[in-house]
């Protein structure tokens, strides 16, 4: 109980800070509330001009006919006049409230970027991308639905009540004894149907992610001939959810739209008796009963806005909630190399871990106690078992995490006291699977970094040999590979993540490489491309196949954290020990046909 | 309305329910229009100062009770009509898996989970909404509008509701035009949406090469730019969607200000009361929800119609496999006798076939072992003994004798136990996992088999034992539990024959020894096909097919598959599949064993890889 109120009162307080966003809008926010509010003094005008129709004009007989024009007119005006404001008003409300929600959105998306990585090990894409795209288009319900609504229903109410005291103070006083019974029956609504709507959808998800399930395994739920139980079972929970929301509808039916036609009909049948009664010793207007039958027609259609809203309300309250959640989320650490000005670029790119210890869950170690040196233009290969640690010295250099023991030092400097951007600059990370950005092929190898002109950019694609394939294409360097590059082979994005490192000439090279199987051509060129590459830089290569790097100045071999054989291949080929069996489980895996993710590796990894 | 039309089938069997509720709705408008008349009366009395404390009595009763009673339909319509909704949805819903639960794996290559998830979700809400909502709002606005039409005309005036009619044309219109207007626009805001979400998704997938190659800028700028193109395509949204409310009232006014002026004329030339009036006011307000409803439930109809359309074609689907009319039961002789000219998986496409020219004799009780490389068709043999494909004219798979398609699937697949490749677990406990092809197994039976598959030390090391609740697809099982799940579930079936596909391929070398010491055991009772890469585990077999390209390329056991390599002079070529077996067995035996000599029973020692 003390835990549900708990989650209300942090609901409401993010929505306090959610309001709080709309503040730079605040002003036509307010101006869409004085038109809101002059809207419904008109809408609330009509009946009142009515009843002066009727009690004026009509009752007594027509004698003033101008007069009856004038006042139809008037009557008309109001509503057109009414009509234009509501739709002015709205249209502010909606075009503020996307503001807000692009504001917010945009907030979002760069406080997402600035978070650590570890963050996104733990997060997954889809849920992240639903943070700042869905739930913040829910957020839009709350400023152009929950919040006019209610502001809306609060003037209506108010309003008809100011009318009907105006028609009659008595009368007034006792439809007021409705508007605590409208809101016992909301509450009991809720309290009532909120279980069984709950119910409702919670076994709706069991059915989809039975179906899911099934579709998933249905050759093992045919092979075991598993049909009819399975099937028994579905039907349960199918019937489970029938029950349930039959029981919803029941509910539905009972207390929301017939309940209040109900009300309206006592209501109806109050007033009528009083002004009959009235009728029989004082003088009693037609159009005061017109009028006042009108307003109570009018007054429980604010109730019923308000009901509907609140599942708005609350779905808005859920995703605020989640992306606070978000926002709340600390940072990386940004001010990294403040107050060193003397090394803006890496010179030579010496490369030293000493002792290096990391840990990504502070349970176990990733990196345990490893030291290396990298002279400047040396190539070093890192090889080992997936798991084993060596994807971890290249996070490590990128600053994606951070160690906790030891020193990583580059050009005799610590990694830490680097700039990012000199960080950036000096080091050029080409993935395993290069990433290609909507955009444009020039822009994908500038990266939009303004120093790297179109010269740069295709004379570092002809360095690469991805210049014949992108000339090769429909508006050349224009050309937009489309989300994730998926138009482009493997081969193709591969070239064209070399071509960007070029550009970028950074003096560090860190290459993840590759083991996707690419085509015979395309893979000379890559092999090529990879010795253009390595050509006057520092390169460290995890490497997943041992045949590429047999050149390597200095191989390490790691193996839970640790670096356990250090050499050339040719000496390490030599000693007994890990690098000679990878040697020997990859040509196995070679004739077998596998790649290096299954097959062996698998095993070798869980053994 | 065309789907009512294609629905009709369906619907019929609800007609009592829909027909009650029809009666009901029907009752509702009728007794909708006796407040208004009544409210009338008494406006006439009072004027005339003819309204005794009888009549008025009368009066406020007959509104009351209206009231009540009108409460009382409306609630069995509702209940009703869209109970027959659901139960409709509930019905096909369960005709929808059953369905899926008949098409085979042939279908299940061309569609995937998502798109089929889609149709058991979003198109049966579709034609939910249709059945329900839709069919309300269609009759409710049909029978309502006309029952207060007809009140209009004949209670009160026919000139009235024709002047007071007028603006309803126009509004009609107005809202089509609008109706167009926001189609077009709400496509082009779902289209901004949709790029924003792959910008999205783009910039986090990417998430290290953003920052690897400092782009947070240029990502943040083409995000804000996509985000104001949405803004610009909502508002452009807004602008339309607003318009609907006020045009509405705004013709509404003017209808009322209509029927006021008229009705005063009419009054004045003595042809109505100002009580008639009064009434008639009210019923013009009633209708209100008819016309708002009436335009609205085109789309809902044309949104169910397409679903259902999708929905046929599904369901229309028929399953590959199927049972002969004339199927018998699958023999107590579980041998089995392949004979494979050619097969395929895409007929249409002249493709390379996946197998030729296969045959083999697979005596009831033997171990037979299938190796060869990825992508030789080793599991392709498997599926067809499980006929999840049929066979072409001249191939041929017999069991005891008689060919598969002549066996009713289900008999067939009780003498199977099939352990796949990627071992597929359901959510619910381990119990329920490993029971899943026997569920009525008892708890013993279920941890025999979990001793056999080796995994019971572990199963009793987790927290709740057995009754461990697994996430979806054993989300918290390392790999090698899972394959060691599937295989006790398909021990616990105790089928007659055994097709292991690769099933130990995450188990570390003591384990799988332990787990082929056991399958050992029932050599001679079951039917054990091995499907594997390594080759150590074929040593005991009875016959061994290496396959290659979809041929068998070399058979016999572990001795003759050796030895015909000795025999052969000299060294193979590095990359022929000339003596496969013999040559990928010592390089495993010497990657696998540690010393480089190969010992007969070395199978259990192959120790750490790593």
């Amino acid at each position: 109980m003390i835990a549900n109120d708990e989650k209300k009162t942090s609901g409401y307080r993010g929505l306090a800070r959610l309001v709080r966003y709309a503040k730079p809008y605040q002003w036509p926010f307010l101006g869409a509330f004085l038109i809101l509010l002059l809207a419904t003094s008109l809408e609330m005008l009509a009946p009142w001009l009515m009843k002066i129709i009727l009690d004026e004009h009509i009752a007594p007989g027509v004698s003033d006919s101008m007069g009856l024009a004038i006042m139809g007119a008037a009557l008309f005006g109001t509503y057109l006049g009414s009509a234009i404001l509501q739709y002015i008003q709205n249209v502010m409300f909606q075009e503020n409230a996307l503001k807000v929600v692009h504001d917010i959105r945009r907030m979002l998306f760069a406080h997402v970027l600035k978070l650590p990585m570890h963050y996104f090990d733990s997060e997954p894409t889809g849920r992240l991308v639903s943070r700042i795209t869905n739930d913040s288009e829910v957020l839009r319900q709350m400023f152009v639905g929950v919040i006019p609504a209610i502001l809306q229903a609060f003037f209506r109410v108010v309003g008809i009540f100011i009318a009907m005291a105006l028609l009659d103070i008595r009368l007034m006083l006792m439809t007021a004894l409705l508007i605590p019974v409208m809101l016992l029956a909301i509450h009991l609504y809720q309290k009532i149907s909120h279980p069984v709507i709950h119910g409702v959808r919670s076994q709706l998800a069991n059915i989809n992610t039975r179906v899911n399930e099934s579709l998933n395994g249905m050759r093992i739920i045919q092979a075991m001939g598993q049909e009819v139980h399975l099937q028994q079972q579905f039907d349960r929970d199918n019937e489970q959810w029938s029950q349930l929301k039959q029981k919803n509808i029941n509910i539905d039916s009972l207390l929301l739209m017939p309940f209040t036609h109900l009300l309206n009909g006592i209501a109806l049948a109050v007033v009528v008796g009083w002004f009959g009664y009235r009728s029989g010793f004082s003088l009693v207007e037609v159009g005061t009963l017109y009028a006042f039958i009108n307003y109570l027609g009018r007054f429980f259609e604010p109730f019923r806005q308000i009901t509907m809203q609140m599942s708005s309300l609350q779905q808005s309250l859920v995703a605020s909630e989640r992306l606070f959640q978000v926002l709340n989320e600390k940072t990386e650490e940004t001010h990294y190399g403040q107050g060193n000005h003397q090394s803006p670029e890496i010179h030579s790119g010496k490369l030293a871990f000493n002792n290096v210890t990391l840990s990504y869950d502070s349970k176990n170690l990733a990196l345990d106690n490893v030291s290396f040196t990298v002279e400047p233009g040396q190539f070093v290969a890192i090889v080992g078992h997936s798991g084993s640690g060596k994807s971890s010295v290249i996070n490590l250099l990128m600053r994606f995490y951070q160690h906790q023991e030891g020193q990583i030092l580059i050009d005799n400097q610590p990694l830490s006291t680097l700039p990012e951007d000199t960080l950036r600059q000096g080091l050029g990370l080409v993935f395993q699977e290069p990433y290609i950005f909507s955009g444009t092929m020039a822009e994908n190898i500038s990266l939009n970094h303004c120093q790297i002109t179109d010269e740069h950019i295709q004379a570092a694609a002809r360095k690469v040999h991805a210049a014949p394939f992108i000339r090769g294409l429909e508006e050349g360097y224009e050309h937009k590979p489309g989300p994730g590059g998926k138009a482009l082979s493997t081969g193709e994005r591969q070239l064209l993540s070399f071509a960007r490192t070029i550009a970028q000439n950074p003096k560090i090279l860190l290459l993840d490489e590759a083991t996707a199987n690419i085509d015979g051509e395309t893979e000379h060129h890559i092999k090529e491309a990879l010795i253009t590459l390595r050509e006057n830089r520092t390169t460290i290569a995890v490497a997943h196949r041992l045949s590429t790097i047999q050149d390597a100045d200095q191989i390490l071999v790691m193996d839970k954290g640790k670096i356990v054989q250090r050499g050339t291949h040719e000496q390490l080929l030599q000693q007994e020990g890990h690098y000679r069996d990878l040697y020997l489980a990859q040509q196995t895996e070679e004739q077998l046909g596998t790649t290096a993710q299954s097959g062996l590796m698998v095993t070798a990894a869980s053994a | 309305m065309k789907l009512l039309w294609k629905l009709r089938f369906i619907l019929k069997d609800y007609w009592q329910q829909y027909l009650l509720a029809f009666i009901c709705l029907q009752i509702v408008s009728a007794l909708n229009l006796l407040p208004p008349w009544l409210i009338g009366h008494v406006i006439d009395s009072i004027k005339d100062n003819s309204l005794t404390n009888r009549e008025l009595a009368g009066y406020v009763a007959g509104i009351l009770i209206t009231g009540i009673v009108v409460y009382g339909f409306r609630y069995i319509w509702r209940a009703k009509l869209y109970g027959a909704s659901i139960e409709l949805i509930r019905q096909q819903r369960s005709r929808l898996f059953a369905h899926f639960t008949r098409l085979s794996p042939e279908f299940y290559q061309h569609h995937t989970t998502g798109d089929l998830m889609a149709h058991a979700t979003n198109d049966l809400n579709a034609v939910e909404e249709s059945v329900g909502v839709g069919i309300m709002t269609l009759v409710d606005s049909l029978i309502a509008g006309f029952t207060v039409l007809f009140a209009m005309i004949f209670l009160v005036s026919g000139q009235l509701t024709l002047l007071a009619m007028l603006p309803f044309p126009v509004l009609v219109w107005a809202t089509k035009r609008y109706g167009v207007a926001l189609y077009s626009r709400f496509g082009r805001s779902q289209a901004a949406f949709s790029s924003l979400n792959e910008e999205t998704r783009e910039s986090i997938t990417g998430i290290r090469a953003v920052k690897a190659h400092q782009l947070t800028e240029r990502q943040t700028r083409r995000f804000e730019q996509l985000s104001m193109e949405a803004v610009a395509a909502n508002s452009s949204v807004a602008r339309v969607d607003a318009l609907f409310g006020p045009s509405i009232s705004l013709f509404f006014g003017l209808s009322f200000v209509l029927a006021l002026v008229g009705g005063a004329w009419l009054i004045s030339h003595g042809q109505m009361t100002v009580g008639l009036l009064t009434s008639f006011t009210l019923y013009l307000g009633q209708m209100l929800g008819p016309m708002l409803q009436f335009g609205w439930q085109f789309n809902v109809f044309q949104r169910g119609s397409a679903s259902w359309g999708r929905l046929e074609k599904l369901l229309s689907r028929q399953p590959k496999v199927s049972n002969a009319p004339d199927a018998r039961q699958a023999p107590n002789d579980t041998s089995l006798s392949i004979n494979i000219r050619s097969f395929g998986y895409d007929s249409v496409a002249d493709q390379k076939p996946v197998l030729r020219g296969i045959s083999a004799e697979i005596p009831a009780g033997a171990f037979i072992g299938i190796t060869g490389r990825t992508g030789s068709g080793k599991s392709t043999l498997l599926r067809l003994i499980l006929r999840e494909f049929d066979l072409p004219e001249g191939s041929s798979i017999q069991m005891g004798n008689i060919p598969l398609p002549q066996l009713s699937v289900e008999s067939l697949r009780k003498k199977l136990a099939w352990v796949p490749q990627e071992p597929m677990l359901f959510s619910g406990t381990i119990t329920d996992n490993i029971r899943f092809s026997t569920p009525d197994a008892s708890q013993q039976a279920v941890e025999r088999a979990a001793r056999l598959a080796a995994i019971d030390d572990e199963i009793m090391g987790f927290k709740d034992g057995y009754n461990t609740l697994l996430g979806e697809n054993g989300i918290n099982l390392s790999g090698g539990q899972k394959q060691r799940l599937a295989l006790a579930r398909a021990l616990l079936a105790d089928s007659e024959i055994l097709l292991l596909d690769d099933a130990f391929s995450a188990l570390d070398m003591k384990t799988e020894a332990r787990i082929l010491k056991n399958l050992m055991a029932m050599k001679g009772k079951k039917t054990i096909i091995l499907v594997t890469q390594r080759l150590p585990e074929l040593i005991k077999a009875d016959h061994i097919l290496v396959l290659d390209l979809g041929r068998i390329i070399e058979q016999g056991n572990h001795e003759q598959l050796l030895s015909k390599a000795k025999e052969a002079t000299g060294q193979p070529e590095q990359n022929t599949t000339e003596h496969w077996y013999a040559k990928i067995f010592r390089q495993q035996a010497r990657t696998l064993l540690h010393p480089v000599e190969v010992k007969p029973n070395a199978v259990n020692k192959r120790s750490d890889v790593a």
